[in-house]
């Protein structure tokens, strides 16, 4: 068979980036943004190419990850470790593909809205909701396969209470229901273009969009702190090496995917900032996903060739 | 059993460096290499079978302290067995 189970993965990804580079390069801008921007369409066409292209890389990286640490999960799948960390890389399975998935989602959304104005505030809630249940699924898995490689060690209970652990959260949600709700563009559009960040009433708000941010958010936080506590408390120096790419990765992964959902839920407060500003937070916390990406392909090819030789 | 108790030992040593990996890596070579089963090994396979896991383990690090401390903790064991028996 040609296209063996894991270029599959490579595959997918290639389709996913043909398609964000036709929806990039073949949609047309909204006149309102290459106004506000002073660009022509054709600047306004090399700047997404400039900012697609370096995102496209990312989620090579993504995939790259995923398909060293499924190769290494392969391996070990009927050990104790092995069923937790393929449960662990079915989530980071789904955050992979979950780059690709929202930035297609939310351009071809984006062209839906050019086209038919008056269904601009279902693509917004749609493209909202899309998002938010692809970083449910991925990081229920995470946090499920974390917690597995966590349980088998003892004192693992010990991170669920943690005091740190609370306190970060309970910041982080006063933060952002803080920002979410005195967000002046969240129910009724504002700004140039005129858009709104999600166009539902407050109650369905809090309801849909704060909490099940908070829970997914909660879990991640927690899942790290799993991977931390595995990683400090594992015996064995070499593995504990290649272990500590992994779980720092994921570490890593699960803090700029929060912070890239944080962002991106607030994005509409950003309505005065600079262009250059918000294409450097952006390519900063997606450089570290792809950081995380890349450290847990390290760690997994260097625990797999424990279980080669 | 000695020979249980010695197959155990060897695991746990291992575990100090490969960790969790550590009976399978073990299990592999005393299968690959020994062709008897985990629980048949005795004194007489540890020094075929410390060349084997030595080789395997200097493949993955290049600090070589570990690969002598490693060959050292193998072959004292070698050294207990005996004085046990």
């Amino acid at each position: 068979m040609i296209v063996t189970k894991l270029n599959r993965f490579y595959l997918l990804y290639a389709l996913m980036a043909l398609l964000y580079i036709c929806l990039t390069l073949f949609t047309p801008t909204d006149a309102a943004v290459l106004t506000k921007y002073h660009l022509s369409p054709t600047q306004a066409k090399t700047l997404s190419l400039a900012v697609a292209i370096p995102i496209m890389a990312i989620w090579f990286i993504a995939f790259y990850g995923f398909v060293h640490l499924r190769a290494y999960v392969q391996v070990i799948r009927k050990t104790e470790d092995g069923k937790h960390l393929k449960t662990l890389s079915r989530g980071i399975f789904w955050l992979a593909i979950s780059l690709p998935v929202n930035s297609i989602v939310a351009s071809y959304m984006s062209y839906l809205a050019y086209r038919h104005p008056s269904a601009i505030p279902a693509t917004i809630i749609l493209t909202n909701y899309v998002r938010l249940l692809l970083a449910i699924v991925s990081l229920y898995w995470i946090f499920q396969g974390a917690k597995g490689l966590a349980s088998m060690l003892p004192g693992n209970s010990e991170v669920m209470h943690r005091d740190d652990a609370r306190t970060g959260f309970i910041v982080l949600g006063l933060v952002f229901a803080y920002i979410t709700l005195n967000n002046p563009a969240r129910r009724s559009p504002v700004g140039t273009p005129p858009r709104a960040a999600y166009y539902l009433p407050d109650i369905l708000i809090i309801l849909t969009i704060i909490i099940p941010y908070l829970w997914v958010w909660f879990r991640g936080l927690i899942a790290a702190f799993y991977l931390h506590f595995y990683k400090q408390k594992v015996k064995g120096m070499l593995y504990k090496s290649g272990l500590g790419y992994i779980a720092n990765g994921l570490i890593f992964i699960i803090a700029s995917s929060i912070a890239v959902q944080f962002v991106v839920s607030i994005s509409s407060l950003w309505r005065d900032a600079t262009l250059q500003f918000i294409l450097i937070i952006l390519y900063l916390l997606i450089v570290l996903i792809g950081l995380g990406f890349f450290l847990v392909a390290v760690g997994a090819k260097r625990l797999k060739k424990i279980e080669e030789v | 059993m000695p020979t249980q108790s010695l197959y155990e030992r060897v695991v746990s040593i291992t575990e100090d460096y490969i960790g969790p990996a550590a009976r399978r890596f073990i299990d592999r070579h005393i299968q690959n290499h020994l062709q008897i089963k985990p629980d048949q090994l005795d004194i007489p396979h540890l020094k075929k079978l410390s060349r084997w896991t030595n080789t395997a383990l200097g493949y993955l690090t290049n600090d070589s302290a570990i690969v002598d401390e490693y060959a050292a903790r193998l072959s004292a064991l070698d050294q207990t067995e005996h004085s046990d028996k």
